[in-house]
């Protein structure tokens, strides 16, 4: 059992007042940012990528390195960017929003120091359209550090000029991809952009731009309060620090949790501090490791660690660290009938696979689920599924963003895996869970 | 065993890019064979080099890439394998091998097009795109199998106007969004848009706009590679596969544009643009567009000898011997007014005949009068040949004089009797026929009836251009030929052959039988046309010049095939 042997994000969240300004500093606030901002710009690069920072919205990029891509100003002498991707709309994920809520002004830190460091004067927060709360928060936090004299002319008290806005999006899921943020960002249509160029060279109207989840610059302000290297041995692999985890499903107690990187799915779903098993005589059927578009593991596949690399020979990914266990009452076609269904109705249509593949399958899987199956409809559904993303390995897909991945790899694991759960389906010409396809509720401790 | 023997090698410094094969190019291969491209082009017009037909929809060389139709991805020793890419996207890089027809491939062309064909209603037999539509031709190339999907498709609005020019079935789109690409980049007007999201979206006019108000607007039906963006002028009027093409030019201003004519009988069903790097790129203007109408309508059929009452119609043999004898006792006083509408052919064989026979030093030029110019392909001059007539007029040593001086002089009184080609004149129509009503004679030849034929002596019926071969001068000096698409009407002959057949009558012997020997006998005398190799030029689609007179139809055979096979078809008499 490994354990969590200190807390870097949800540290202060029960704190009294942590999410205003006098709450922040009481508790020791700015003063990492203070420390960072005496180092220059390029140190501050090297220190991050010695802490092994990753990226916390789901393909894990080491944010160093992102950071080290935007050209320097003699090559590109345009203004710099820096977006916050707050847009956290991943099924099962519930992170950001909490420190969004809780401790906003963590966020704000780790933009001070993070726009310090790639030069950037305009830093916008995305975040979701339906975070009414927490964007409210963050709002008042942004007003709070501002009329503070922490942003504006001089950052810190320093001679550098940054402005930090949220921008609040309109509720579709495909902006949470980083180039349909810029886009929408831009005031457009939230349609994601051909790649190369990357937005580190051509992003936020047309300058180079940064995009980091929230969590990731979240971790800013304790790397340089401890150092990196403390960071990094927080860590796991080539991994550093920790992660926030959303444990949703069939367990005792759902909810968000700090884990250590080498904490394995078992442990969440079962430790006492964590998911606290499941209810009496039910065991784990599948398992989904990363937000709803990481492809499923069996129930034997759970002694893997939340590390992002370590999920790679199981074909799926850490994503966005929303686990959702599902016990061995839940109908697996009526699970990914569900996840299908968000994918269709949350393309952007701008692709063909994508556009037409997803509704598709949902179909396919809805005809199944609802006993009208028929013997070609899973090589149909796969061969759907194989035209929108191939799987495995992860990264084949066919379409010009990853939401093509995210709705083809589900179908195909969930297939693959579960195939006898289907092909039940098909036989039986109905649902063998009967009017409880989702599982048995109301036995939870 | 040699491997083993071999000496340990000193550790190598990393391997850069590989030098260029051929420096200044790039060389990469496609299908197994050696493409050599400049950079910067793209994989999809590379590979055509080598005859790697890769498919696609949403790309357009004159428009920025998309990358959404997914309908050319191949692979590419450039990413992982199993990866397929966009070749429209993928620029090719020094040293890549690309397959394009692997299985992996082929399996993934098949399945975007059972994609494309989900939501597709499927209509070809009431679809105007039917024929000459991207759908049909991948579906039979890279899909031809029933779909798999059961249960209905989106519905969506099946004829939303859009505005005066284009008419759009939402439900026939593939969401390529080569339209709203063109109406921003080019077109200049971004009134389009992509509205909705997901397989629900449609393309719309946005709303702030309400209407498709421009002058290019025609230009995204022929973009449109499936049928969803059609032209309310040509809806429903053929099918495309019975309509023949003669590559032509489009006569509406001094721009010249390169079009195909696409006719049935001996009716010009539209105008298309035709590629034309140098006058047109891939456009045409909307007025352009409709510019063919006055080919089909209100022509002057047959000669007409006298005026108002006395006026009968008469065989042309009639009228050249009415003529003739009308401006025999009158040479040397008949004035001459030509028309900048008119062919190099008829302006050369006219005012050798101006000049020998009316002897006359001076023409009046005619025409249409100005109109309105635009950032893109209009001219303010509607007239397409105004350069041709102003170089062969030099070159004849005849002084060019504008139409307000020939007006002055009809109203002085000094102008007797007029010679005329075309009926257009840079005034109202009525103003010039209160005009030409006092002349002693007057002599007309013309295309088309209106008011100014009226009070002509003899209206001798024209050819229109394309009813004859010829060549047309545009206002930036390059000189176009263009195709006989089909005979003339009804006993309409060419400018040039009424005015060679007045002169043989005058007693002065042109001797040309076809438009081009008034050309190769006329035209060495004009310095500006002289190296113009009137049978070189290239037809549509061919890149060696060819020496084919005959205009060629988009399936390769003669045009009028079909037409001329069965005589007496809608009317068409052949000579």
């Amino acid at each position: 059992m490994s354990v969590l042997s200190e807390k870097v994000i949800t540290r202060d969240w029960e704190r009294p007042n942590q999410n205003t300004l006098a709450g922040y500093k009481a508790n020791g606030g700015y003063k990492a940012a203070m420390k960072a901002l005496e180092l220059p710009p390029a140190a501050i690069t090297d220190e991050v990528k010695k802490s092994q920072l990753r990226g916390r919205g789901g393909a894990g990029f080491p944010t160093g390195l992102k950071w080290s891509f935007v050209p320097s100003l003699e090559k590109n002498p345009k203004p710099r960017y820096l977006a916050i991707n707050a847009d956290e709309s991943e099924p099962g994920t519930a992170k950001d929003r909490f420190i969004l809520e809780k401790d906003p002004h963590l966020l704000l830190e780790g933009i001070a120091i993070a726009c310090y460091a790639l030069g950037a004067h305009t830093c916008y927060i995305y975040s979701r359209g339906e975070f009414k709360y927490p964007s409210a928060v963050l709002d008042k936090a942004i007003a709070e550090a501002t009329a503070d004299g922490i942003f504006g002319k001089k950052l810190l008290g320093r001679d550098f000029e940054l402005n930090v806005y949220q921008v609040r999006g309109a509720g579709a899921y495909i902006c949470g991809e980083e180039t349909a943020l810029l886009e929408s960002l831009e005031g457009k249509k939230g349609w994601p952009r051909l790649k190369p160029p990357f937005p580190a060279v051509v992003g936020l109207f047309g300058c180079p731009t940064v995009v980091n989840n929230v969590e990731t610059i979240a971790s800013l302000p304790r790397i340089f309060e401890k150092g990196a290297e403390w960071f990094s041995k927080l860590g796991f692999g080539k991994s550093g620090g920790t992660r926030l985890v959303t444990v949703s499903g069939a367990v005792n107690r759902p909810g968000t949790y700090e884990v250590a990187m080498d904490t394995s799915l078992r442990e969440l779903i079962y430790d006492a501090a964590y998911g606290q098993g499941l209810p009496e005589g039910r065991t784990v059927k599948a398992c989904i490791p990363g937000g709803s578009s990481a492809p499923v593991l069996t129930g034997d596949e759970l002694d893997v660690k939340l590390e992002f690399d370590a999920f790679k020979p199981l074909q799926s990914m850490a994503g966005s660290g929303g686990v959702m266990v599902m016990d061995d009452t839940a109908c697996m076609v009526r699970c990914l009938w569900r996840v299908s269904r968000f994918y269709a109705e949350e393309s952007c249509g701008q692709c063909t696979p994508c556009r037409e593949g997803q509704p598709w399958m949902a179909r396919i899987l809805r005809k199944i689920e609802e006993g009208r199956g028929e013997r070609g409809d899973l090589d149909t559904l796969l061969g759907v599924a194989a035209a929108v993303a191939p799987w495995p390995p992860i990264g084949l897909g066919t379409t010009i963003c990853a939401l093509g991945d995210a709705g083809a790899l589900p179908v195909q694991s969930f297939v693959t895996k579960f195939r006898e759960d289907f092909e039940q389906h098909i036989r039986l010409r109905r649902c063998p869970k009967g009017d409880k396809p989702w599982g048995v509720f109301g036995d939870f401790k | 065993m040699s491997e083993d023997k071999k000496p340990a090698e000193a550790p190598r410094p990393p391997p850069g890019p590989p030098p260029p094969k051929n420096p200044g190019f790039i060389t990469f291969t496609v299908d197994g064979k050696e493409v050599v491209a400049k950079p910067g082009t793209n994989l999809i017009d590379a590979a055509k080099t080598v005859g790697a037909d890769i498919p696609y929809y949403c790309y357009h060389p004159r428009l920025t890439i998309a990358a959404n139709c997914r309908m050319c991805l191949v692979e590419s020793s450039a990413v992982q394998p199993g990866k397929l890419v966009p070749a429209c996207q993928i620029p090719p890089t020094e040293g890549v091998v690309i397959k394009t027809t692997t299985e992996r491939v082929r399996t993934q062309q098949k399945m975007v097009m059972e994609f494309l064909l989900l939501n597709h209603p499927v209509d070809c037999a009431i679809c105007d795109q039917a024929g000459e539509c991207k759908l049909q031709d991948y579906y039979m190339r890279h899909d031809f199998q029933p779909s798999r999907l059961e249960g209905g498709k989106v519905l969506r609005h099946k004829r939303k106007v859009l505005g005066d020019t284009v008419v759009l079935d939402q439900e026939r789109c593939i969401m390529c969004t080569r339209c709203v690409r063109f109406m921003s980049e080019v077109a200049k007007a971004p009134q389009l848009g992509v509205f909705g999201r997901g397989s629900h979206e449609v393309i719309d006019v946005a709303p702030e706009y309400g209407k498709l108000e421009s002058n290019y607007s025609g230009n995204i039906v022929d973009l449109c590679p499936v049928g969803a963006l059609l032209n309310r002028d040509f809806r429903f009027r053929a099918r495309a596969w019975f309509l023949s093409a003669a590559p032509s030019v489009c006569t509406g201003c001094s721009r010249g544009c390169s079009t195909v004519a696409d006719f049935m009988g001996q009716d010009v069903y539209r105008y298309r643009p035709r590629e034309n790097e140098a006058i047109n790129k891939s456009w045409l203007c909307d007025q352009g567009r409709l510019s063919y109408k006055s080919l089909n309508t209100h022509r002057v059929p047959q000669a007409v000898l006298g005026r108002g009452a006395d006026a009968k119609e008469a065989p042309a043999a009639e009228a050249i011997k009415y003529a003739a004898m009308k401006l025999q006792p009158l040479l040397g006083s008949v004035a001459f007014l030509a028309s900048p509408v008119a062919s190099n052919e008829d302006l050369l064989a006219s005012f050798a005949f101006a000049r020998d026979v009316l002897k006359t030093s001076t023409v009046y030029v005619g025409g249409r009068a100005d109109g309105q110019a635009d950032f893109l392909l209009m001219q303010a001059d509607k007239n397409p040949n105004r350069r041709g007539l102003e170089w062969i007029a030099r070159a004849f040593g005849l002084t060019v004089q504008p139409f307000d001086a020939l007006t002055k002089a009809l109203d002085a009184g000094l102008v007797k009797a007029l010679f005329a080609l075309g009926h257009e004149v840079p005034e109202a129509d009525d103003a010039w026929a209160a005009r030409t009503e006092k002349l002693e004679l007057f002599v007309l030849s013309a295309t088309n009836e209106s008011k100014a034929t009226g009070p002509a002596h003899v209206v001798l019926p024209a050819a229109t251009h394309v009813e004859d071969e010829g060549t047309f001068t545009q206002a930036d000096g390059i000189t176009q030929r263009f195709r006989r698409a089909f005979p003339p009407r009804g006993e309409a002959r060419p400018h040039w052959r009424w005015v060679a057949e007045l002169a043989k009558e005058l007693g002065n012997d042109l001797a040309v039988a076809s438009s081009r020997e008034v050309f190769k006998k006329l035209a060495p005398a004009v310095p500006e046309l002289a190296s113009f190799e009137w049978d070189k030029q290239a037809p549509v689609n061919q890149t060696r010049p060819g020496i084919s007179t005959m205009a060629a139809a988009a399936d390769g055979r003669p045009p009028g095939w079909r037409e001329q096979g069965v005589p007496n078809l809608r009317g068409l008499s052949i000579p």
